[in-house]
């Protein structure tokens, strides 16, 4: 999982301020990962809401 | 008056579009002061601009109906030789040179501009209680939030100041507000009304739809704004049998207030005593679906807002947070947010085959109080952003057109919204089954606030 404190650090972003981020982008992460890996490969990018084959 | 009716009497030369201004202008200068409505008043412009097309009906140019309407933005749509705020101290005076495209067509069209409308900062949040121009109040109860982002929008359609304003919607900023404020809001088809000229905040989540009272009067300010007009206008007399509706079992009727459950089941109920087919659906995982689509806002949010993200104290709290937020997600992430979105939409697509539209709630609950940041829903406490948006965001990630109308009130006076969906490019049937619920629910979907 990523070190959000250390990314928010190398953003110049404020201590106090991430501290308050970090828990929720921690749980946006832990929903996002397991998606992520059930990616197929050559998995296109979306391009509009008609386009999808 | 709506649209349709104000549009009658100036052809009937009962009224002029002078005296539905002036009318309109009255009414905001009586109902700002509690309401926080407007940021812009365009009180001695919009007076010139009516007589002006007061002028040219009487000469037998008609634009058509629209014509001679008193209307509003959203302080995000930008205006020529207008302030256009976007509800951000960043631009409290910023004046642009050039209409967005959609200012335009409503101009060409015949509108009047009477102002520019509240909103959530940089339309990035859903309460609209604004930092740098205050709070804007719900009609139907000033200590609640009319909802955002297009919150003044909303509320100044609700307390009858403007029959229509135009709203943008990247996460449910159209339907939020039209289902906390009781009144008719389409968020079309991606791209099918131009984003030019609009603030960005998500580049592939942006949507720009009428607010309006009723559904035939977004029907026809939607055909004003679209890019290529030419959709269909209910008639007065709609007949929507064998029309497939989806009812979703799952998700959409977790976690919803008992009184948005009761007004959605009447909606279902009343449709089917219509001559509509109802049908059990299940839907994908619109949790993930919403995961994605936070992904992408986030990201595309702050890239937006690049040149600006050394002015931290120009930023209210909540809006600084989510671009912290975006700065810190990866581009890989994003990329992968968009490639699921690819997948989420063909699982989605699926359900076209089975139905014609889908029946969801709007909100889960009705309008919470200016402040609240949680709710209670049953057992379950729930951020109000994320509670309120739970059924909006996947629908921007999908691009498909939906409808929030107002379906019931609860037993304190509050209204509650449907969603109805359709497959892309299908307003029309979002439009035709709205209007023929609309005429059903009439005797609970037209009350009005009044600020005397």
């Amino acid at each position: 999982m990523t070190d959000w404190k250390q990314a928010a650090a190398a953003q110049s972003i404020p201590a106090a301020d991430a501290e308050k981020i970090i828990p929720v982008l921690e749980a946006l992460e832990s929903s996002l990962r397991p998606l992520v890996e059930k990616i197929p490969p050559g998995a296109d990018l979306w391009t509009g809401p008609e386009n999808f084959s | 008056m709506t649209i349709q009716e104000s549009a009658a009497a100036l052809r009937a030369k009962k009224i002029s579009s002078v005296e539905l201004v002036s009318e309109s202008l009255t009414n905001v200068a009586r109902a700002n002061p509690k309401l926080n409505v407007f940021i812009t008043v365009l009180d001695s412009e919009a007076r010139s601009r009516a007589a002006a097309m007061d002028a040219e009906l009487a000469r037998g140019q008609d634009r058509g109906p629209l014509h001679g309407i008193p209307i509003a933005h959203k302080d995000l749509v930008k205006t020529r030789g207008i302030r256009t705020t976007a509800g951000s101290k960043l631009f409290s005076n910023f004046i642009p040179d050039e209409d967005a495209e959609v200012a335009a067509k409503l101009n060409d069209a015949g509108a009047v501009l009477v102002g520019k409308t509240g909103l959530h900062e940089l339309a990035y949040g859903i309460t609209s209680t604004n930092p740098h121009f205050g709070a804007v109040h719900n009609p139907w109860d000033l200590n609640r939030i009319p909802g955002g982002s297009s919150g003044g929008s909303g509320a100044a359609v609700a307390a009858g100041l403007v029959p229509f304003a135009t709203g943008t919607d990247t996460g449910g900023s159209i339907r939020i507000p039209s289902s906390f404020c009781g009144t008719v809001g389409l968020k079309p088809t991606y791209e099918r009304v131009s984003r030019r000229g609009v603030f960005p905040l998500g580049l592939t989540l942006d949507h720009i739809g009428p607010m309006t009272r009723t559904v035939r009067d977004a029907a026809i300010a939607f055909n004003a704004m679209a890019v290529h007009p030419g959709f269909y206008v209910p008639p007065a007399h709609v007949d929507i049998r064998g029309l497939r509706i989806g009812l979703p079992q799952n998700y959409y009727l977790d976690r919803l207030d008992a009184e948005v459950a009761a007004a959605i089941r009447t909606s279902v109920q009343t449709a089917a005593a219509l001559g509509a087919r109802i049908v059990d659906i299940r839907v994908p995982d619109i949790d993930a679906i919403n995961v994605v689509g936070r992904v992408l806002l986030l990201v595309e949010a702050v890239s937006n807002l690049r040149p600006y993200l050394d002015r931290r104290a120009d930023f209210g709290p909540d809006v600084l947070a989510l671009m912290d937020q975006g700065r810190l997600i990866s581009a890989i992430d994003y990329a992968d947010a968009q490639r699921l979105r690819r997948i989420q939409l063909r699982e989605f697509s699926k359900l076209w085959t089975e139905v014609d539209c889908i029946f969801t709630p709007s909100t889960p609950t009705p309008a919470p109080l200016i402040g609240q940041t949680t709710l209670q829903i049953g057992a379950t406490t729930e951020d109000v952003r994320l509670a309120t948006t739970r059924f909006m965001r996947a629908i921007n990630v999908l691009g498909i057109p939906s409808l929030a109308m107002p379906c019931g009130f609860t037993t304190n006076g509050l209204p509650v919204g449907l969603q109805i969906l359709a497959a892309p490019r299908q307003e029309d049937t979002v439009l035709k089954i709205g209007a023929a619920l609309e005429d059903a629910l009439a005797s609970v979907t037209r009350r009005s606030p009044r600020f005397e």
